[in-house]
């Protein structure tokens, strides 16, 4: 197997520079090896650039082949951090050797890919793909752009039950229904797909699309496939579920609690519940008197849930303490046992399991989780943050006083 | 997903064209000097999205992934590591017993020397007739296939566990394992549970063990085999009368010597705002980030489809990658572990009426197959169940033939229209085809048309 694809970067598998020891090449294979056994693509990558870069002289080849630059957008014109200087002037050198420094520079420079800040998400990204390796966003195109500032939602109506939960309906189109819905009624009396909220200008249009017990709007029933304009305060019922439009800027009653948490949790949108029987859904202590002492937090920023010492259960069942909506997080994923000084997390037997700053954890075994330690559990990623403690607070309270 | 149309006054055309922007192929040949001889790769993939704009507030979309097996002829084939796991229980006596005699024979003279065979039988206990070893003496082996005597009850569990035992003895990257499991009947004896035997089938798996299942008559418990296909990616048959088995057997074996990949997987890896909602007929692995797909062994002109939702949330307006799709998998052609890589790609604007409103038919098609095949298993049910009349079935199925034969989905509109020639005499043919069909449905896998 002699052939060797310029484009693929023996050196970043191996994880050394392009100028590494033949001993450290060695060390970090062997490392590596054992790090990535359970990962077949991964161990046969490293093998493949262990075979190359072991070798000196497939490694002059190789160094010689992958000077040819990819096929990319073109990319030099992106705000980018300046090249440290690698090739120094050397007094004396005769012109061949600076010409070989040079060209070990070049090499460097198109290896390493160019380095820049996504205006989206502000994380320092590779480039190389023409894409944002953290959100994804079209780096090629937006050459010169310092900053994209976050989408403002503007202000959107919401739909509120009896129990004071609510959604809210972004622009566009929002599906109604019992399964995979934007607004998601898990209740046997509404329809799979039952009915479609449309959002467009602050105006709000509902359409029955063939639900089998039908959609009530202030007592009248919606003909199937006709849309209509709701006004704020209508009415609605979904097959047993009743539920009250808000528009913007109208009065908004009480907010219970309850399921604010699970509102928040981002990737699907919020279940409406349906039972009478709240407390099964309350966070645990969501009351001002118990000590925060961590929050668990998304990486994302959109989940921050206060965390006061007991048992507080994670998965994807409403009647969890932390609620994540994620197909492959388990109905009971996880538990953090919070205590004043330490807080444990156990996998209580999920399916995808519970990575631990990327090592999975053994179910059913506690293992302390340190502040700011990355947590994954199904798509999501999250990590604890440490609340001020109260006798820091106290602590400045008492220095303040003193004064 | 259900997308129905409405009168839309915006204008706003669906977009057809295939919304990869950037292909990045690990290529043999690409860019360094010419390598002569230099040969094609096993798969090729292409992706689609349901819409290639989306709303910045956030919303849902579908990708759709096409492998297809390179039509070219290869020179060589993988050599064969395969198990023949023989049901021999009271009800085989007679037709079926001769027949399935008959079709090891076959086996045999289709297999060479570089091919490692055993075939293993099942009763209450279970006999190796031959044990793992390269085909060398056919007329030996044939002797001892016809020596094979009926038994008493069918211990399925016992069989299967043998079977992948023979062959993990000689299993290596050089050659190609399949586990053949052929029976008629319920499991009678040793582990006769559902989810223990599909567990096994897993274990298995997991140890890159394929087994295929082919049932025979009206006996069997088409779940069961099915969960078992399902589980270790492997084919599901249905053979209707004993003369058919040999063909049957055949058919298989003539799939498994144009296998030009395997343990193939797409791999998706999502940024920041895309999650991965459902993915359709398979069980992913996830960790954080990065999605694992796994698929079924894929032949020579074979197509594979993937179906996945993906949750989109909210983001500034923009053109964003939503997913980087990797296509891994071992090549047989090659020889090499190959990995193919697309970009999926959207526009997102704030402007919603500049979304349209329908999605790519292509990708609403496998929507609707996919659709089917659930709808399928639950036509299934229902019948078993008797809680849908045979009017109700009949009327299912109809419907369901016509939108396959629209599709151009003619094998799987050819065993509906069986299913439905049976239907009010025969259920059991009925229940066995439809689960036949609803499993490749499932799986995505057609020839090119």
């Amino acid at each position: 197997m002699s052939t060797f694809d310029p484009h693929e970067d023996l050196y970043a598998i191996l994880e050394v520079p392009p100028d590494a020891s033949e001993e450290l090449i060695r060390e970090q294979y062997r490392k590596l090896v054992q790090q990535y056994m359970w990962d077949r693509e991964k161990f046969a990558r490293l093998n493949h650039a262990f075979e190359v870069l072991g070798d000196p002289k497939r490694r002059a080849e190789y160094d010689m082949q992958a000077a040819i630059p990819r096929p990319r957008p073109d990319l030099s014109t992106l705000s980018a951090p300046p090249e440290p200087d690698v090739a120094p002037t050397v007094i004396g050198a005769k012109p061949e050797e600076l010409l070989a420094t040079q060209q070990i520079a070049d090499l460097q420079r198109t290896r390493m890919g160019v380095r820049v800040t996504c205006p989206v998400c502000k994380t320092e990204t590779s480039a190389v793909d023409g894409y944002c390796e953290e959100c994804g966003f079209a780096l090629a195109g937006a050459e010169g752009v310092q900053e994209i500032p976050p989408l403002e939602m503007p202000e959107l109506p919401t739909l509120v039950d009896a129990q004071g939960n609510t959604v809210t309906l972004r622009p566009g189109v929002n599906t109604v229904g019992r399964l995979n819905a934007d607004v998601l009624l898990p209740d046997p009396s509404v329809s799979r797909s039952h009915a479609r909220f449309t959002v467009e200008n602050g105006v709000v249009a509902l359409e029955d699309v063939g639900s089998t017990n039908g959609t009530f709007v202030n007592g009248q029933k919606l003909t199937p496939q006709t849309p209509v304009t709701l006004s704020n305060g209508a009415e609605i019922t979904f097959g047993g579920m009743k539920l009250t439009l808000r528009l913007p800027g109208a009065p908004v009653a009480d907010q219970a609690t309850g399921e604010s948490v699970a509102a928040t949790s981002a990737p699907v949108p919020p279940t409406l519940s349906v039972s009478a029987d709240e407390a099964e859904n309350e966070p645990a202590p969501a009351d001002k008197e118990a000590e925060v002492v961590a929050y668990w937090c998304s990486e994302d920023g959109i989940m921050r849930v206060p965390l006061s010492p007991g048992m507080h259960t994670i998965g994807r069942r409403p009647s969890n303490h932390i609620v994540i909506a994620d197909p492959y997080v388990s109905g009971n994923h996880a538990i953090l046992l919070v205590e004043p000084d330490v807080v444990n997390i156990e996998d209580v037997g999920s399916t995808n399991g519970t990575l631990v700053d990327d090592t999975r954890l053994i179910a059913h075994v506690a293992a302390p989780l340190p502040f700011g330690v990355k947590v994954q559990i199904g798509q999501g990623t999250y990590y604890l943050e440490k609340a001020e403690s109260a006798e820091e607070i106290a602590g400045e309270e008492v220095s303040a006083d003193a004064e | 997903m259900e997308l129905t149309q409405r009168s839309d006054s915006s204008g706003a055309q669906p977009t057809q064209q295939v919304s990869v922007s950037s292909e990045r192929t690990q290529q043999v040949g690409a860019g360094t000097p010419t390598v002569m001889g230099a040969p094609t790769r096993a798969l090729q993939m292409e992706c689609l999205l349901g819409r290639e704009m989306g709303n910045a507030y956030g919303g849902r979309e579908h990708l759709l992934v096409e492998i297809t097996g390179t039509a070219t002829g290869m020179g060589r084939r993988l050599p064969l590591n395969l198990c023949l796991v023989i049901d021999r229980s009271g009800s085989m006596e007679g037709e079926p017993i001769d027949y399935v005699k008959r079709a090891c024979g076959y086996v045999v003279d289709l297999l060479d020397q570089n091919d490692i065979l055993s075939i293993i039988t099942f009763s209450d206990s279970v006999d190796v007739v031959m044990p793992a070893r390269r085909v060398v003496n056919k007329t030996l082996i044939k002797e001892h296939i016809q020596r094979i005597e009926i038994g008493n009850t069918t211990n399925l569990y016992d069989g299967m566990l043998v079977g992948c035992q023979q062959v993990s003895a000689v299993m290596s990257e050089q050659v190609l394992t399949r586990v053949l499991v052929f029976t008629d009947g319920e499991p009678t004896s040793g582990i006769k549970d559902f989810a223990s035997i599909v567990q096994l089938a897993a274990d298995q798996k997991a140890r890159g063990i394929t087994i295929t299942v082919l049932g025979f008559g009206p006996e069997f418990n088409e779940e069961l085999l099915a969960g078992i296909a399902r589980r270790s990616g492997g084919n599901y048959y249905y053979i209707q009368r004993p003369e058919l088995i040999p063909e049957v057997f055949r058919r298989e074996l003539e799939l498994l010597m144009t296998v030009v990949a395997r343990n193939v997987r797409l791999i998706l890896t999502l940024p920041r705002f895309s999650q991965v909602r459902q993915v359709y007929g398979a069980e992913p692995s996830v960790q954080g980030r990065v999605v694992e797909i796994p698929q079924v062994d894929i032949e020579r002109g074979a197509v594979v489809t993937q179906l996945v939702e993906l949750d989109l949330q909210m983001r500034p307006p923009g053109r964003y990658r939503v997913a980087k799709v990797a296509l891994a998998y071992d090549d047989t052609i090659t020889g090499r572990l190959e990995r193919t890589e697309v970009d999926a790609v959207m526009e997102f604007t704030q402007d919603v009426s500049r979304i349209p409103q329908s999605i790519h038919p292509r990708v609403q098609n496998e929507i609707e197959i996919q659709q089917l095949s659930r709808s399928l298993e639950r036509t299934v049910m229902g019948l078993k169940t008797q809680q849908l009349s045979a009017a109700e079935v009949r009327k299912e199925l109809e419907r369901t033939m016509a939108m396959l034969s629209r599709q151009g989905r003619l094998q799987e509109a050819q065993e509906i229209q069986q299913a439905l020639a049976a239907l009010g005499s025969d259920t059991s043919v009925v229940e066995k085809t439809l689960m036949g069909t609803a499993y490749s449905l499932e799986v995505g896998k057609s020839k090119q048309p």
